[in-house]
């Protein structure tokens, strides 16, 4: 019996192994239960679902069929053009503003680049549904800018913002939160002395920028590139609400189809095709990576120093750049907060004027159950499900890192990052898709229409994230540390609760917090897997801001708004912040080295 | 008296350690000495428990220890990295054993303040973070710690290694008067010649996972029993089989060396200008100078006789200049020779990357 080769030496040792012996020890009782019950997790929720969608696209004998229908759709091709027009116009577009917003705050010399370093950095706090429902309320119907356009331009459609141009001109400002975090990052692992050395050999400003900047930037370049595929083809939020008739992508097409009875396989089919476009593109992201970034040889390496723009029409130029993107960027998130503050009139027709400031709006929400109902629904679904995979995670990385030559823990870390190489939408489709019906893995229940089905779909994705991310935590902890509880007379969980726990408990606490604030306005896998009765805040904003049938209906969603940015902010805050966890985890390099790595992943889906 | 007998460890198909029997005196400042994954820390890890050997037996005062896990071990141990544990102050690290032995907090106490008063730690500083403490600060909660559960030996893996040049002297000072004021049996692993030569009363020189020798610091260096271990310990040069057949036939060296031996003498063995009835003289040019203050080390060239590094005392007499015509003066007696063991190109590199690092120090 080699259960666990790693324990080998203690299970079966000279005097071999006996099952007294194993039953004996308290310890090897809790690992058993622990296996068994990893292994039925893993299975029934990470393998299966997946497994028996698949299983049925392929084989069901419909495969042919479902394919032609596909074909023969219009709308469904169209929607997967539509997305691959999408993904590769982003890749160009996301690159030029995300360049645009890094070097205008850390490369050039820009007069308040500290102020517009905070607005680029707003697509931290504000995403998906409620930034989208931001820009909608600028240039949509009533929004300033499109009044503003008409004042001059009376012909101008009042649904001008809508289509290809719409979703692509948000998703490339939603977007650029890989640079940001990502590109500013390598930017300042540059040897300022190489910049040095090319200006001392005559290089001028444009040279030094494309002959070795930009080339030691390239590894960075592309796997953001990669990333930024990915999230067009994945586009959800805004194809929905400003993509208009002519412009559906996928993922909101998988969501109409899956929904409805006669037309699920072909979600199905749809739903895999992006798995395995997006396996695909993390896998040679995952190559390149591989191959190596141009790491710095530099043993003594100089801070980057901010280049002055020498050219005075180019450098003002610049600075009218750098302040109009400022605006595109922090506007959306203005409006939303300064409106949230007005009365409904002044927020249907967009106008403003002193008498309209009210908090009406806070007391409608907070007054009302109905209202304030779906922020509590989500705020109690994300602390449970991260709570719960942060649980499931700490047990799992313990297997992980104690007996990391097991083979058996190896399938484990596998098998838990299954859910990283898929779409959320395939995951929430395989786990709709099985659990709809009576299931043996769970005994025979249905779980389709419980809030069962909802945390699972939460936790499942969440779990690969978190495992990297715990699994950093326990790397970077010294190994003598374990030698020395052990050494001083403790035994293994003694050593983990009071040595190992304690230390990555910042990890921990930040790691909750991020998972949190992303869970609050889910919307892929909340629009598939609710159950009737519960409305999760995602998927409300997204009834707000695209059916109006309540005058109210905008207010209420900017009261949201300005909730979930509060909470993001001080997630933010706490995370990235001046004594941010992070930056405590920073001290140790092969942390931070995980960590970058991490949100590089994270990034991803 | 700790006594290991025949221990061997495999680790897959390498094995580690072959045969290692060594005995430790109680009270000792013992040393483990060699290059990288020669066996030192393993042996270090075997005594403390971390590794289990595939055969041979560790005794304490004929106690057979071999199978008894770490945590009933009661081995003290300070490591490498000194592993406080971060999340806790200076106070609950030293604690630590205690309280897993669950012993009442009045003990506890007690035995806290006696371990820190042993290694002068004050009373502000037990209540401080250990991110807080200086490197040598650091080194001595480290060493309370592991005396806090009042072991028999003291298991000491590399702690000077990750300090910088001057903190490594002056701790290097302190950890031996604390042993000699405890009395304590510590077992001491280092790469670090001169670490090894200046706190140890034994040295056991490791090869390979197999003991090349034992011996104080003296007969490991003046009169090392092997070729590895007068290769490892200091700077030495080899002499050529030209220059032993001059010696030889000269009056001084009378037919005393044996050619077939690899014939060995230390630098500062080597003189210029010594005259005297017991000196082979011979004539010499400046080849390379290297100046470190202390002392001038001149690469001299003995006709075509090879080579010979010397180590001069900077003391005001005489710098020798580049290209100058010296004579360099050797006393037999101060040559060792060692027979030949077959060819081990590991061997070598080992033997001059250490001289360089003693060279480096001087």
């Amino acid at each position: 019996m080699t259960l666990f080769n790693a324990k080998g030496a203690r299970l079966h040792s000279e005097e071999g192994f006996s099952f007294k012996k194993f039953f004996q020890n308290k310890g090897n009782i809790f690992l058993l239960i622990e296996a068994i019950f990893f292994i039925w997790f893993v299975f029934s929720f990470l393998i299966y679902p997946n497994l028996n969608l698949f299983m049925d696209v392929l084989f069901s004998g419909s495969l042919k069929d479902n394919i032609t229908k596909i074909i023969e759709s219009e709308r469904a091709m169209k929607a997967i053009k539509n997305s691959f027009i999408l993904a590769i116009t982003m890749c160009v577009t996301v690159n030029v503003v995300g360049t645009l917003v890094v070097f205008i705050t850390e490369y050039f010399k820009i007069k308040g680049s500290k102020i517009l370093r905070l607005g680029y950095m707003s697509t931290m706090i504000y995403g998906g549904m409620i930034l989208v429902s931001g820009f909608k309320f600028l240039y949509g119907e009533v929004g300033m800018v499109t009044r503003f356009l008409r004042t001059m331009m009376p012909d101008l459609a009042t649904n001008w913002f809508e289509g290809f141009g719409a979703v692509l001109f948000i998703m490339t400002f939603a977007c650029t939160t890989n640079h940001v975090v990502f590109l500013r990052n390598a930017l300042h692992q540059i040897d300022y002395q190489t910049i040095e050395a090319a200006k001392n050999m005559g290089a001028g400003t444009g040279r030094i920028l494309f002959k070795v900047v930009f080339p030691t930037l390239a590894p960075s370049y592309l796997s953001i590139t990669i990333l930024t595929f990915i999230k067009g083809l994945c586009a959800m939020a805004a194809p929905l609400i400003v993509g208009g008739e002519e412009f559906q992508t996928i993922n909101p097409i998988v969501i109409t189809f899956v929904k409805m009875e006669y037309t699920r396989s072909l979600g199905s089919v749809l739903s895999i095709f992006l798995g395995l476009v997006t396996f695909a593109l993390l896998m040679i992201m995952n190559y390149m990576e591989r191959r190596g970034h141009y790491m710095s040889i530099s043993k003594v390496k100089t801070r980057i120093v901010k280049q002055p723009i020498k050219n005075p029409v180019l450098n003002v130029l610049m600075h009218v750049l750098a302040y109009a993107l400022f605006i595109i960027y922090v506007s959306p998130l203005a409006m939303i907060v300064l409106f949230s503050f007005t009365n409904t009139k002044s927020i249907n027709t967009g106008t403003l004027s002193w008498d309209a400031f009210t908090l009406d709006n806070y007391k409608m929400v907070f007054g009302n159950p109905d209202n304030y109902g779906p922020m509590l629904t989500s705020v109690i679904l994300g602390a449970v499900s991260v709570t719960a995979v942060i649980v499931l995670i700490l047990f799992a990385c313990r297997i992980i890192t104690k007996y990391k030559k097991s083979k058996l823990a190896q399938t484990l870390e596998f098998s838990l990052l299954i859910p990283w190489l898929l779409p959320a939408i395939l995951i929430s489709v395989g786990l709709l898709q099985t659990y709809n019906v009576e299931q043996w893995t769970v005994g025979g229940a249905i779980l389709g229409g419980t809030v069962v089905i909802l945390l699972l779909g939460y936790i499942v994705n969440k779990i690969p994230y978190t495992l990297r991310m715990t699994k950093a935590a326990f790397y970077s902890i010294d190994n003598s540390l374990e030698d020395a509880a052990k050494n001083l007379g403790a035994g293994g969980m003694y050593t983990f609760t009071r040595v190992l726990l304690p230390i990555i408990v910042p990890t921990i606490l930040a790691l909750w917090a991020l998972e949190f604030n992303g869970t609050l306005g889910e919307y892929d896998i909340s629009v598939l897997l609710s159950p009737t009765k519960i409305n999760t805040l995602g998927v409300t904003i997204k009834t707000l801001t695209t059916d109006n049938y309540d005058p109210n209906s905008t207010a209420v969603s900017f009261v949201y708004a300005v909730v979930m940015m509060i909470i993001a902010s001080i997630v933010v805050y706490f995370v990235y912040g001046r004594k941010g966890v992070t930056n405590y985890a920073r001290k140790s390099k092969r942390m931070a080295k995980h960590i970058e790595k991490m949100q590089r992943l994270q990034a991803g889906k | 008296m700790l006594k290991i007998e025949n221990l061997n460890v495999h680790f897959g198909d390498f094995h580690a350690l072959k045969d290692v029997s060594l005995e430790i005196p109680d009270g000792e400042f013992f040393t483990l000495l060699g290059p990288s994954g020669c066996g030192k820390t393993t042996t270090l890890r075997s005594i403390t428990g971390f590794i289990k050997p595939s055969s041979g037996k560790i005794t304490i005062d004929g106690r057979d220890i071999t199978h008894i896990p770490v945590e009933k071990r009661n081995i003290g141990m300070v490591f490498q990295s000194y592993a406080l544990f971060p999340t806790m102050t200076v106070y609950e690290n030293i604690a630590f054993s205690l309280k897993v032995q669950k012993k009442n907090k009045v003990e506890i106490d007690r035995i806290v303040h006696d371990c820190a008063k042993k290694v002068d730690l004050t009373d502000e500083q037990l209540v401080k973070n250990v991110s807080e403490l200086s490197g040598g600060q650091q080194q001595r909660v480290a060493i309370a710690r592991a005396l806090a559960s009042n072991p028999p030996i003291l298991c000491l893996d590399e702690p000077l290694s990750n300090l910088d040049a001057k903190l490594r002297v002056q701790l290097r000072g302190e950890l031996k008067e604390l042993q000699k004021k405890l009395g304590i049996t510590m077992v001491y692993v280092t790469h670090d010649q001169e670490e090894a030569l200046t706190l140890s009363d034994h040295i056991c020189v490791f090869k390979r996972g197999v003991v090349d020798q034992i011996g104080t610091p003296n007969e490991i260096y003046n009169k090392s029993k092997t070729e590895y271990t007068n290769n490892f310990i200091g700077d030495v040069n080899r002499l050529t089989p030209e220059l032993v057949a001059a010696i030889n036939a000269s009056e001084a060296g009378n037919n005393t060396l044996d050619p077939q031996k690899n014939n060995y003498i230390r630098l500062e063995k080597v003189h210029i200008g010594r005259t005297g009835k017991e000196y082979f003289t011979a004539e010499a040019t400046v080849q390379n100078i290297e100046y470190y203050g202390m002392y001038i080390k001149y690469y001299l060239a003995v006709g075509d006789m090879g080579t010979l590094k010397v180590f001069e005392k900077n003391d005001g007499v005489e710098v020798h200049a580049l290209g100058e015509k010296v004579m360099v003066s050797i006393r037999p007696r101060d040559i060792l020779g060692f027979v030949p063991e077959p060819e081990e190109p590991e061997t070598q590199i080992v033997g001059k990357n250490s001289s360089k690092k003693l060279s480096k120090k001087h």
